[in-house]
């Protein structure tokens, strides 16, 4: 990992991390009163979609695991949610926790069912996953209401003003995104984040090590789809609407996207290719009706150009330019191992 | 009991049709390691394709079967030639670029078909029924079963009788082994993906023929390849044949008896493959290089 010389003490760097945070969620609030609803809209989905995508990142940049269904598991917790909400009539936090309890439980069966297989077999069941639940969705129309849709899911009421649809659920986004990002930052920082990369570069030294891998390889999974199931449930606030649209296998892939030309080694990369991904797909999609193509085209080209994603990039150019010691290579063509 | 033994046939032609499917994916998997996760569009693309040429040839079934094959032949030959090469000795490479074709080939079904959903319709044999005892049943599910066996023997035969099957079989046990005895094995793995992509085409034109395709079905027929290839194991045709029969059987009578249900039935079916043998049912434990 990188290292610099100059380093504040622990609870200092807690304390600036902190008054960063409050400040950016200050920053975004008050966004409303001076852009546009357009750029709002960008806005709120490029940060729900890069919490979803940071998700891929913990789990696929420092776990090693290449999950495709982190939009099902954001399916899950959207549905569970939303049924809780709608069909049952149950108060906004209630339905909150049973939608994380619901993902975080689909999570721990996916982890401890996946905990033998291979990357590559992981990779498959988590396709099979984010299927599962799109086909789901359609055929138990019992509880999901299939094609139709849970419709008019209501937000929170604080104050007499109820946050939902596509304006005021801004304001939930702007403060739960952030304060989601802090506490990924935190983990893959703590000894549990040091200890799946190390799981990542090498399973059979860190089990030697006396690291209960297999442990440590659900835990991971059940983390990331907690917060792949809080992007879940701010995207069914924001559209007010849970449908089969919105848990598509596509959506995985293109956090999939999101998180290579973002940078998938890096927890802020995950926003990246979100606001990348998202502002590209609106603008080509105004010239032409190949805008899936065309992004495709440009995934491939990114994949062989900047494997580590923009960041990734940008990190290799400074540390070329100002520290000479450090090299980066592409040992396993998608990731950066910095060796020293 | 007639409505049983409609499902039941429903269910082994549709075990065809995921044989065909599958069958190339699972050879692509096991030769080169590499999870073709655009078999699913590469499957729409065909039958895209296919449709384009039965109205040109003003409805020709035969050639569209055919040329849909010969079409994307091509197609998976040029794609192993510029990309899929690359991602040799890396499977989330191969996955990466797999997804971003899959998208291109998505998005051209979509413009030869408009978007909509087609099926073949054809006259003569193919189109019309047949009685058994009390039963009516299309001939155009049992051409679908009669092209997997015939596709199943063949690939049989060509994997254990002949030398160009040795080098596959031993390219799927251990591929450095064979390309160290000085055995071209990017030529094999071309030769293996084209032919993927000929199975693909034909199993286009075939559901299409079978029930009908639209651009939305790529996604789950990857999902049912994936399976089929999960379930069967790495790299083997009987164990595919087997885990198609399985999948196609519990997928016909659960939508029929528990239709709500049914893919979670399935997706269970195979979680629990998963879990009890990773491997695979109907592979050997082979010793890990």
């Amino acid at each position: 990992m990188r290292k610099s010389n100059f380093r504040f003490g622990k609870k200092t760097r807690t304390m600036l991390q902190l008054i960063v945070l409050i400040l950016s969620i200050f920053i975004l609030w008050s966004l409303p009163k001076i852009s546009s609803r357009f750029t709002i809209y960008m806005i709120s989905r490029i940060m729900y979609m890069g919490l979803m995508t940071m998700s891929l990142n913990l789990i696929m940049g420092f776990g090693g695991l290449t999950s495709l269904s982190q939009a099902g598991f954001a399916g899950i917790a959207g549905y569970a949610f939303a049924i809780y909400r709608v069909s049952m009539k149950g108060s906004y936090g209630a339905a909150v926790l049973i939608g994380l309890f619901v993902v975080m439980t689909a999570g721990l069966l996916f982890g401890g069912l996946s905990v033998r297989t291979s990357s590559i077999v992981f990779m498959m069941m988590s396709i099979a996953l984010a299927n599962l639940v799109h086909l789901s969705s359609l055929q138990l129309t019992d509880i999901t209401r299939g094609f139709n849709g849970i419709i008019g899911i209501k937000g929170p009421t604080i104050n007499g003003k109820t946050y939902s649809g596509t304006g005021n659920t801004f304001y939930i986004i702007a403060f739960i995104v952030p304060i989601s990002y802090f506490f990924l930052k935190r983990l893959v920082k703590s000894p549990f984040g040091i200890a799946i990369q190390g799981m990542r570069d090498n399973k059979t030294k860190m089990s030697s090590l006396g690291f209960n891998v297999n442990v440590i390889r659900i835990v991971l999974v059940v983390i990331s789809s907690l917060f792949a199931g809080i992007a879940g449930i701010l995207q069914a606030n924001f559209f007010a609407t849970m449908a089969p649209d919105y848990v598509k296998t596509e959506y995985s892939l293109m956090c999939l996207f999101m998180c290579i030309i973002g940078g998938a080694e890096y927890l802020e990369g995950g926003l990246l290719g979100a606001a990348i991904y998202l502002m590209l797909s609106n603008f080509i999609s105004r010239y032409t009706r190949f805008d899936d193509a065309i992004i495709g085209g440009l995934f491939i080209i990114a994949v062989f150009l900047i494997p580590n994603g923009i960041l990734g990039e940008i990190y290799k150019l400074y540390n070329n330019l100002f520290r000479k010691r450090k090299m980066v290579s592409l040992e396993s063509g998608m990731r950066g191992d910095v060796h020293e | 009991m007639i409505y049983n033994l409609t499902l039941l046939l429903n269910g082994i032609t549709y075990a065809g049709l995921l044989f065909v499917v599958a069958s190339g994916l699972t050879l692509v998997f096991g030769l080169m390691r590499m999870v073709n996760m655009a078999h699913g569009s590469m499957y729409i693309l065909g039958a895209s394709v296919g449709w384009l040429l039965y109205k040109i040839s003003n409805h020709n079934w035969v050639l569209a079967l055919l040329g849909a094959g010969v079409v994307m032949m091509l197609v998976a030959f040029l794609l192993q030639l510029a990309l899929y090469n690359k991602a040799y000795g890396n499977p989330i490479l191969g996955i990466m670029i797999s997804i971003g074709v899959s998208w291109i080939f998505t998005d051209l079904s979509i413009e030869l078909t408009r978007g909509e959903a087609k099926a073949f319709s054809p006259e003569g044999i193919v189109g019309s029924t047949f009685q058994l005892g009390e039963l009516t049943y299309p001939y155009s599910r049992l051409i679908v079963l009669v092209v997997a066996i015939a596709e199943l023997i063949l690939i049989l035969i060509i994997l254990k009788k002949t030398k160009v099957g040795q080098i596959i079989r031993a390219g799927v046990d251990d591929r450095d082994m064979v390309s160290s005895l000085g055995i071209n094995i990017e030529l094999i793995f071309l030769g293996v993906f084209a032919f993927s992509g000929f199975l693909v085409g034909l199993a286009g034109v075939l559901g299409g023929t079978m029930v009908s395709f639209s651009t939305d079905g790529a996604g789950s027929m990857q999902m049912l390849a994936l399976m089929v290839i999960i379930v069967g194991g790495r790299g083997s045709i009987e164990g595919a044949a087997l885990a198609a029969l399985m999948i196609g059987l519990l997928d016909s009578f659960t939508s029929a008896y528990v239709p709500n249900i049914s893919t979670i039935i399935v997706f269970s079916f195979v979680m629990a493959v998963l879990v009890l043998k990773p491997q695979g049912l109907f592979v050997k434990e082979v010793r890990k290089q």
